[in-house]
């Protein structure tokens, strides 16, 4: 493939995100989201001739793909991430609200305090000791754009798909399991 | 029965109260006297509410529900207002089947006119045909606004309602209407709505054929060739109504079943979480990763520092090496000629005493030639050594030695 440089302006911006651990989402990064959808093979192939694996997901979000990393605060934050995110959707779907419409709820400091006295001896187990402990996860999240912070209210942004995934790929491979199990016992 | 006329007119003349009570028919289908009354009084007219409802009830646009207070939409007037509104319920999948059964009936008289020549059935048959194919592409239009409608209700629905709740009509519609109507428009074996529409396309034409041959009237033929057309027409809407109707429902459906999935999946891991923790319940390798920037910043390494400051203060060491003294001792290396000596050897196979041959035959070498030459043919693949049971002595040039000298024998090796 010919890469002409001049049709991807935004190169640079893109590369500095993403190779921060940035994810991009489609609602909140729309210009960059665009030109990246725009030029999607042409990214593809310039950042993988850097040597980086650009994921793109048709539902609003990509990032570079990486399946180790030595850094221990990433480790930490996205096992963190995976308790809060178990917590809220739970949460939600007690209330009957909609989860596939995520990125509409509001995460204010009310509802933090609900997860917050509900959960706490858990989220206690994982380090999570108080909600200003709580609240810098959500803040960490930030940065690397699983969520935005909108008027001192957090939002949840299209890369939660990532741990969506997770949960339903866990849930299915534990169907698979048991189904297998019983045709043996059977 | 009242004047069609006095409907048009009341029609006009109380429009606002009319479409309200169309828009709202989905929550309600009958009214109170006074609910309506409290209604009228909404719209502002120098008439008074219960003379605007005298009027709507003898215009027979409201019908009094026997032995009640209630009123009703004149069946008529709801169907007529709900069309020019586009406001549509849905309909049942079942009226579309039985008029496709009605076809099928329709269709056998034909063949039966056509049979006995009875041109008067044969119109009658046709005109039956042709008013079944109409209901049918009307209902399937009808139902495309009507499943939009619902799925634009499930859409716009308060937020906090509990999803159940809000995508009930959504589910109803998709058992309800679209997998029925996907069993009658199924293309294979089992559907019964294209199968019908081509035997009734092949009936039609059979008979145009048969009238064109008997001669008979131009209508007759022209009713034929628009029932004909009307026919494929129907096909292709029954075709784009499926796949509307479905695209439009089957996203919303799967919406709700993905939600479903994920607060299984969600409960289920929260479960486990609380009975093993985080750590046990997620494999590092599975939690979702992503880039950390690393430092770009290169900084010199403090033992670096320290082996650039020796380097900068290196002196070269002296080292004094011996100078070469030749005492006469030095032995040359002598150059043998391997290969001839080997086929010597094989020649004066079988030798009892390696060594003594050797002294015999090139004795005049160096003795650290003819041990060396000894070792290697003891090795050779093509003879058999063996050590001799009594220690013999040999003199070199400079050397006695004392070996088990070897004895060899041709050997044949293995391919």
């Amino acid at each position: 493939m010919n890469l002409d440089l001049k049709q991807l302006p935004h190169a640079k911006q893109l590369f500095k995100q993403l190779n921060s651990g940035t994810h991009l989402n489609r609602d909140h990064d729309h210009q960059l989201f665009s030109a990246l959808e725009k030029h999607s093979e042409q990214y593809s192939e310039l950042f993988k001739t850097l040597g980086f694996e650009l994921v793109i997901n048709t539902r609003g979000y990509a990032y570079f793909k990486t399946e180790k990393t030595s850094n221990t605060d990433t480790h930490k934050l996205t096992k963190k991430l995976a308790l809060f995110m178990l917590l809220l959707f739970e949460y939600q779907a007690d209330a009957g609200v909609d989860l596939s419409r995520f990125d509409q709820w509001r995460i204010d400091n009310e509802l933090m305090t609900i997860l917050w006295q509900k959960h706490h001896s858990l989220l206690e187990t994982e380090d999570i000791n108080n909600m200003d402990e709580l609240k810098s996860v959500l803040k960490s999240a930030e940065r690397v754009g699983f969520v935005i912070n909108e008027n001192n209210n957090y939002r949840l942004l299209a890369a939660v798909y990532r741990y969506l995934d997770l949960f339903e790929e866990l849930e299915l491979q534990r169907a698979y399991k048991k189904q297998a199990n019983n045709t043996e016992q059977a | 029965m009242a004047n069609p006329r006095s409907i048009i007119r009341a029609l006009d003349k109380h429009w606002e109260v009319i479409e309200y009570l169309i828009l709202t028919l989905s929550e309600q289908s009958t009214w109170e006297s006074k609910t309506l009354l409290v209604l009228m009084k909404r719209f502002d007219t120098k008439e008074l509410p219960d003379e605007r409802l005298q009027q709507l009830v003898n215009a027979e646009i409201l019908v009094k529900l026997p032995r009640s207070d209630d009123y009703e939409l004149n069946s008529i007037v709801r169907d007529f207002v709900s069309q020019l509104l586009n406001e549509h319920q849905l309909g049942l999948s079942s009226d579309i089947k039985n008029r496709i059964d009605e076809i099928n009936i329709a269709l056998e008289a034909l063949h039966l006119a056509m049979y006995n020549n009875d041109t008067a059935m044969l119109i009658r048959g046709i005109k039956s045909i042709e008013k079944l194919l109409s209901e049918i592409t009307k209902q399937l239009q009808h139902d495309t606004h009507a499943i939009a409608d619902i799925v634009e209700r499930a859409k716009t629905a308060d937020n906090q309602m509990p999803l159940a709740r809000r995508y009930q009509e959504v589910l109803d519609t998709y058992e309800r209407y679209i997998v029925p109507m996907t069993e009658l428009m199924d293309t294979g074996a089992s559907g019964k709505f294209y199968p019908l529409l081509e035997q009734t396309e092949t009936v039609l034409n059979a008979l145009s054929e048969q009238l064109a041959t008997q001669g008979a009237l131009i209508d007759h033929q022209r009713g034929l060739r628009v029932l004909n057309a009307r026919v494929k027409e129907l096909q292709r809407i029954g075709r784009e109504t499926l796949t509307n109707s479905s695209a439009t429902i089957t996203p919303l459906r799967d919406e709700y079943r993905r939600h479903n999935n994920l607060s299984t999946a969600v409960a289920r891991l929260l479960g486990e979480v609380r009975k093993r923790g985080l750590k046990y319940t997620f494999a590092d390798s599975d939690l979702p990763l992503w880039r950390k920037e690393q430092p770009r910043r290169i900084t010199v390494d403090d033992s670096l520092k320290d082996f650039i400051a020796q380097v900068r203060d290196y002196q070269p060491k002296t080292v004094v090496f011996p100078d070469l003294i030749d005492d006469g001792e030095t032995v040359q290396q002598e150059w043998l000629d391997e290969a001839a000596i080997e086929q010597s050897l094989l020649n004066s196979l079988p030798i009892t005493d390696l060594m003594h041959w050797l002294i015999e035959n090139y004795g005049q070498y160096q003795d650290a030639s003819l041990i060396k030459l000894y070792h290697r043919l003891i090795r050779l693949p093509t003879v058999l050594a063996v050590h001799q049971n009594e220690l013999t002595r040999h003199e070199l040039k400079h050397h006695a030695i004392q070996l088990y000298s070897h004895s060899l024998t041709a050997h044949e090796p293995r391919p």
